[in-house]
């Protein structure tokens, strides 16, 4: 959706509506000033009539011109009586060889027994320049009235909204583990002064939940934690126990493999809500390609037990970010590289231009795109994965606006990880 | 070689107590702050296994304390709460190390050794395991002054082995001192039988006097052969 400005909307609404009254208004106008011309023609044509009519009497009906030529008016003999009538009527005017625009009354009068007719013109053509002066005076004021409209919101806009601007700069720095609340400034405008009033109060908010969920993961956490602690160590003690059977020593096993997978889940189930509770916040400048080159001796091993070819494009690629959580997403990503290999099998990581991408060949065929990243995913029946790993490098991209995805093409699977998607 | 335990769970400390007196430690035990400061007064540690949750005070302010009375023991922070701030401000406080419950015996053994250690300020860091000498700083395992060409991999576990030398290591306690906290290790299973095996293999090759025994599918332990 395109975005616009509130101001320009406003105005720009504004001054539709105020054309589109102005059309009416003008259309009203015009009819009302005609109609007013029209009535004050019709009121001079029927004085007119009257003037003539008395004189017609004063001169005993000597005063008869059948034509308009060298007067108004014209007088015929008439059959009957005639309603007065008056209408628009346009009459050539020989000289500049055109019609021009006359009012005329039609009537009669009776004299001497006999009936006349008598038509009366009289030139429209004054009062009709004198409507369109003022309808074109009229434009222009609303053209100046539209343009000085136009630059006072702006400079007034701008002085307005200037604390609103402000308040959103202060919002946009806001970080819930930091800073405890955005400080109440009291504004003159009714609105302003509600919305840093409900920002303070919903900062102050933010803050406080933000604090007793940090706390109450820490809590939970450590319940947890020191009960798990006792039975796994006690389990560790007694596998050292020289007197115990084969048989004694693999049910201690199982018991201390099944405390481990609540422990690293319990990790990993932590891990995802700092993450997402932003507790990894101290940033540094982070050189990727010295990471990823550390995390690959670890897979020394299973490189030459699989006999996987290793194809390395490593270049500089510097970002700012979290140490421990890059860490933790390359070596997610690297091993699942390595561990879902086949023999002679191969891995290519290729790093630079702030893109990483690290693919590999494995047994299984593409994954759905949609789940891989979900919190317990698990594909087939494996019950020593949790699945969390892949969610958890996709909250380490989300928290640094990385994007991270996945494609497959045949038995290949590659993830990329784009450090600079917005470029 | 003396410890000093201090732990509000009774449970907990039970079992360090336990594991503590089977690695043949001199250790002393105590449940509360007042306690452990009075230990500290009166006595000299090599290391200090501190609670940070204790029932009258918190453990960092044991960690002030030995600061002021100018003590430089190895302290090594046992706690529940694996928060970063609280590492950094242990960290801060002069304490050696932060251990986040629940851990493995055999982790906790390799730091207080660790702790000991750096406390001595061995000018040789060399630690020697039948005919094996493993030279820390270097990252080196030698035979008879031949190198044997470890992976950093296999020299921490190697190195974790031998510190563990008394007990069983369990596959998991490998697995996550390998891969460390924060990565999934679960299906790193395979990963550390490789990595045994290349181990294993050029033990035998340098004729190292050391066998690395899978006890039971349980763990794994050295011994000298």
């Amino acid at each position: 959706m395109k975005q616009i400005k509130l101001l320009t909307l406003i105005s720009r609404n504004y001054m539709l509506a105020f054309l589109a009254l102005l059309i009416i208004f003008f259309g009203l106008f015009y009819f009302i000033m005609r109609m007013e011309v029209l009535y004050s023609i019709d009121e001079i044509l029927f004085n007119r009539k009257n003037n003539i009519v008395k004189q017609f009497e004063g001169s005993n009906g000597r005063v008869r011109y059948e034509e308009f030529q060298f007067t108004d008016f014209k007088i015929t003999p008439a059959g009957g009586i005639v309603k007065d009538t008056y209408s628009d009527t346009l009459i050539y005017e020989p000289t500049d060889q055109e019609y021009d625009e006359y009012r005329k009354l039609v009537t009669s009068f009776s004299y001497g027994g006999k009936i006349y007719r008598l038509e009366i013109v009289k030139a429209h053509l004054e009062s009709d320049e004198i409507i369109s002066t003022i309808l074109m005076s009229l434009t222009l004021m609303f053209l100046l009235m539209a343009l000085v409209f136009y630059f006072i919101t702006k400079f007034f806009a701008r002085r307005i909204w200037k604390p609103f601007h402000g308040t959103l700069t202060t919002l946009n720095t806001f970080e819930p583990d930091k800073s405890e609340s955005i400080p109440f400034q009291s504004s003159r405008i009714v609105e302003f002064n509600s919305l840093n009033k409900s920002i303070h109060e919903l900062t102050a908010r933010v803050h406080k939940t933000f604090v007793s969920q940090k706390q109450f993961l820490e809590n939970a956490s450590h319940e947890m934690q020191t009960p798990l602690a006792i039975i796994q160590n006690q389990l560790e003690l007694l596998i050292t126990d020289p007197g115990l059977t084969e048989n004694q020593s693999g049910n201690i096993s199982r018991i201390l493999d099944s405390a481990q997978r609540i422990t690293r889940l319990n990790k990993a189930l932590q891990l995802i809500s700092k993450i997402e509770n932003a507790q990894f916040i101290d940033v540094e400048k982070c050189n990727l390609k010295t990471t990823v080159e550390r995390i690959l001796t670890y897979f020394d091993g299973q490189q030459e037990n699989l006999k996987i070819a290793l194809g390395l494009d490593l270049r500089d690629v510097v970002v700012d970010t979290n140490s421990i959580l890059v860490e933790v997403l390359l070596t997610n990503l690297i091993k699942n590289a390595f561990l879902h290999n086949i023999l002679n099998g191969k891995v290519e990581i290729m790093l630079g231009d702030n893109k990483l991408s690290i693919s590999n060949t494995s047994e299984q065929t593409e994954l759905p795109k949609d789940k891989i990243f979900q919190r317990f995913f698990k594909q087939g029946n494996n019950k020593e994965s949790w699945g969390l790993g892949l969610a958890i490098s996709k909250r380490i991209c989300e928290l640094n606006s990385w994007r991270l995805f996945y494609s497959a093409s045949e038995a290949e699977h590659t993830f990329y990880v784009d450090f600079k998607p917005n470029n | 070689m003396k410890i000093l335990v201090v732990e509000d769970e009774t449970d907990l400390l039970d079992v360090l107590v336990d594991f503590l007196s089977k690695e043949k430690y001199s250790f002393d035990a105590v449940t509360t702050y007042r306690e452990a400061s009075e230990k500290v007064e009166l006595y000299d540690y090599d290391c200090i296994l501190l609670d940070i949750n204790l029932p009258d005070s918190s453990g960092f302010k044991l960690l002030d304390d030995l600061h002021e009375i100018n003590k430089i023991e190895g302290v090594i922070i046992i706690s529940a709460r694996d928060s970063i701030d609280d590492k950094i401000k242990g960290l801060n406080l002069g304490a050696d190390d932060y251990l986040t419950k629940p851990f493995h015996l055999s982790e906790l053994n390799a730091r207080i050794q660790a702790v000991v250690r750096r406390k001595k300020f061995e000018t040789t860091r060399k630690i020697t395991f039948s005919n094996l000498v493993l030279d820390l700083p270097k990252l080196l395992a030698m035979v008879d002054n031949e190198d044997l060409g470890l992976t950093k991999k296999e020299f921490d576990i190697l190195q974790h082995l031998i510190a563990n030398k008394n007990i069983v290591v369990s596959k998991n306690s490998l697995l996550e001192y390998i891969w460390g906290d924060y990565v999934d290790s679960s299906q790193s299973i395979d990963l550390l039988s490789t990595h045994l095996k290349n181990l294993k293999k050029k033990l035998k090759n340098a004729h190292a006097q050391v066998e690395i025994r899978n006890v039971y599918g349980v763990g794994y332990q050295i011994i000298e052969t």
